[in-house]
């Protein structure tokens, strides 16, 4: 007589109830990932056979033209095919190179020495500067207005390129040296979270590993190998995923394919290149990701 | 007699404590050589970080007329605060400051609380479909948000739930140039970076001993009690290392804005992007406020990458002193956060 009263939800089942509420909580973002998600990917694939135009008074106006806007993408624009190659270069080479940076740096800030507070503090301040605003400043613009040698000369390597220079070394080999410290400057920029979630791996391994390590008689190097390297790796793909999606959010493409629609109105040839690059990029971190997943060590 | 007789080194004793010392000494030299490294390396790295920084501010306190000395470049001969202001004025800081500060503040709130509850749904309360649901938050993490940039402005312009109103005022709402589009995307949880917020919060959650959360049911706790009277509060460093990193990341964030509000003069990080994009054009909108002794600096191109940087700095300027502030809590979070964890 009571429980009727009280209603439906008294009388369900605790695993009902943990079922209901696990939907109520996920509502919004549910709402979100159909709304704003999975039919604006939709859409994206549907606006890429059309023409599209947006009226003014509101509403939009679809034509359909087939492939044609994948035919002019892929072979009438002149920038779309270089920029899509420069972004796989870069995502392929940065990657490896990041997650080793980030790696390193996370070792060298985990052991107990003195000054590691305010090492920390340096180490995470690109992690404040995330987009790398600052750095892109400081490299690329001062780059374009005083010739690129100079480009490098915020950590004075100008200085050591002319006296390179004046060796006799070649001025292509110079070139790419500075290429490499300007990387190398971007890549510190862009491994602010890899860095942190790395050192929280490591916090996070049993110190009764490097124990039984030592008790064996395995050297320093052995131990990194087989005990760091191996507890750490399934960080390793999380950081590969988070580390191309990072790169391939921040690719050129998007800003052509900004450009080609808010400036051009060329709406649909812009969701055609949107969409090839989705279905490229999810498909090399998928890759990747099947990849790495392979020779991950699982502790369970 | 016994005593000393066990006192007594014997021969073989004392070969063993020269080993002994050896080994020692020898452990000592290598630790030593291991430090040096280590704090050689750690001092080119800070290099790296923090010299394009300073180099920054030591260019932004240079008076004007000594911009490209080569005997001013780390210290300027003459110390001015003239770039400063006029880097202030082409960025409208004084009017952007406070408002992008609570709005990046907003979007922060409301993007955290969406991935809180959506990732203890995905922690701890199971219902069906949870696994490909999870799979799917991934997935959002993956696909780069910039390729949707069409259909979620076509979205915003034409903004209608269940026709509703359309039924009212015979056309869908315009919420372009309305901060409610941004409100919207991120309490729906798919704003910046969202679909990563909810696997940290996710990996913090698991972390947490259940028995907590179980005592809280046996007494009669209910779901949204447990959730914030004892999920929220153990699990406070997962939650400031995810307040810091989304108020970080909105706030060098002008992809969103310059898309669904792109007239928008105050936020800082949109009057940033426009400025440096023709720091010519933003100087001479300002000219009239500009010294006049300075007229011969504009179309200076070293005159206005100054400007730039200092703009630069300007707008990193609270985040630094945010930085400040919660430094040691969140390099101390991130390690207790379990952000790496099972």
């Amino acid at each position: 007589m009571k429980t009727a009263r009280r209603g439906w939800y008294y009388r369900l089942s605790f695993p009902k109830k943990t079922a209901l509420w696990g939907f109520i909580f996920l509502l919004p973002w549910l709402l979100g990932f159909l709304l704003l998600f999975l039919v604006p990917m939709v859409q994206t694939f549907q606006f890429s056979f059309n023409n599209l135009e947006i009226i003014p008074t509101g509403g939009i106006k679809l034509t359909p033209v087939g492939l044609e806007n994948y035919r002019h993408a892929l072979l009438v624009d002149p920038n779309f095919n270089p920029a899509l190659v420069n972004t796989l270069i870069e995502v392929f080479l940065y990657t490896p190179l990041i997650i080793i940076f980030s790696l390193l740096c996370a070792i060298l800030l985990n052991g107990k020495f003195r000054g590691r507070a305010v090492a920390r503090a340096i180490f995470f301040i690109p992690i404040i500067m995330a987009t790398g605003l600052m750095m892109q400043r400081v490299t690329n613009l001062s780059g374009q207005m005083q010739g690129a040698a100079e480009s490098s000369n915020v950590y004075g390597a100008g200085f050591i390129a002319e006296l390179l220079f004046n060796l006799g070394i070649g001025k292509q080999l110079v070139q790419y040296l500075l290429d490499m410290v300007n990387r190398i400057f971007e890549i510190v920029s862009l491994s602010g979270i890899q860095i942190l979630i790395f050192l929280s791996a490591l916090q996070a391994i049993s110190p009764s590993l490097y124990e039984v390590a030592k008790i064996e008689g395995a050297t320093a190097y052995e131990t990194f190998w087989k005990v760091t390297v191996v507890m750490v790796s399934p960080m390793i793909l999380t950081c590969t995923i988070y580390t191309m999606s990072d790169l391939f959010a921040r690719s050129d493409i998007m800003t052509l394919v900004y450009n080609l629609a808010f400036r051009q109105s060329r709406f649909g040839l812009s969701t055609a290149m949107s969409s090839i690059y989705l279905l490229l990029s999810v498909l090399s971190i998928g890759l990747m990701a099947l990849l790495i997943r392979k020779v991950v060590f699982y502790y369970d | 007699m016994t005593n000393r007789a066990l006192t007594q080194k014997t021969p073989l004793d004392k070969i063993r404590l020269r080993e002994r010392r050896k080994i020692k000494a020898k452990n000592k030299a290598r630790s030593f050589v291991v430090n040096l490294f280590r704090y050689a390396l750690i001092v080119c790295l800070s290099y790296l970080i923090l010299a394009p920084i300073l180099i920054n501010i030591s260019t932004a306190f240079t008076y004007p007329q000594d911009l490209g000395l080569s005997s001013s470049v780390w210290i300027p001969n003459r110390f001015s605060l003239e770039n400063w202001h006029v880097a202030m004025l082409t960025i409208n800081y004084k009017e952007a400051l406070p408002y992008t500060i609570v709005q990046t503040a907003i979007i922060t709130l409301l993007q955290t609380l969406c991935a809180m509850l959506a990732a203890y749904s995905f922690a701890r309360l199971k219902f069906p479909g949870r696994g490909l649901l999870f799979a799917l938050v991934v997935f959002t993490i993956i696909v780069p948000p910039q390729t949707f940039m069409l259909p979620q402005y076509v979205y915003f312009r034409n903004f209608d739930f269940l026709g509703i109103f359309t039924a009212l005022t015979g056309k869908p709402l315009n919420l372009l140039g309305n901060p409610a589009s941004l409100v919207l995307i991120n309490v729906l949880g798919q704003g910046l970076k969202g679909g990563l917020f909810v696997y940290i919060f996710r990996q913090t959650y698991r972390g947490l001993p259940k028995a907590l959360e179980e005592a809280a049911y046996v007494d009669g706790a209910g779901f949204m009690r447990t959730f914030w009277g004892i999920v929220v509060p153990s699990s406070s460093s997962g939650l400031l290392t995810v307040l810091v990193l989304s108020f970080v990341w909105n706030w060098n964030d002008a992809y969103y804005i310059r898309l669904f509000d792109a007239n928008n003069t105050r936020n800082l990080m949109l009057a940033y992007t426009r400025a440096v994009g023709s720091v010519d054009e933003a100087i001479s909108r300002i000219s009239t406020q500009v010294p006049a002794h300075y007229a011969f600096l504009q179309k200076n191109p070293i005159y206005e990458a100054a400007i730039g940087k200092t703009a630069a700095l300007l707008v990193f300027l609270p985040l630094v002193i945010m930085y400040l502030f919660v430094q040691r809590r969140f390099v101390q979070g991130v390690e207790r956060s379990g952000i790496a964890g099972d």
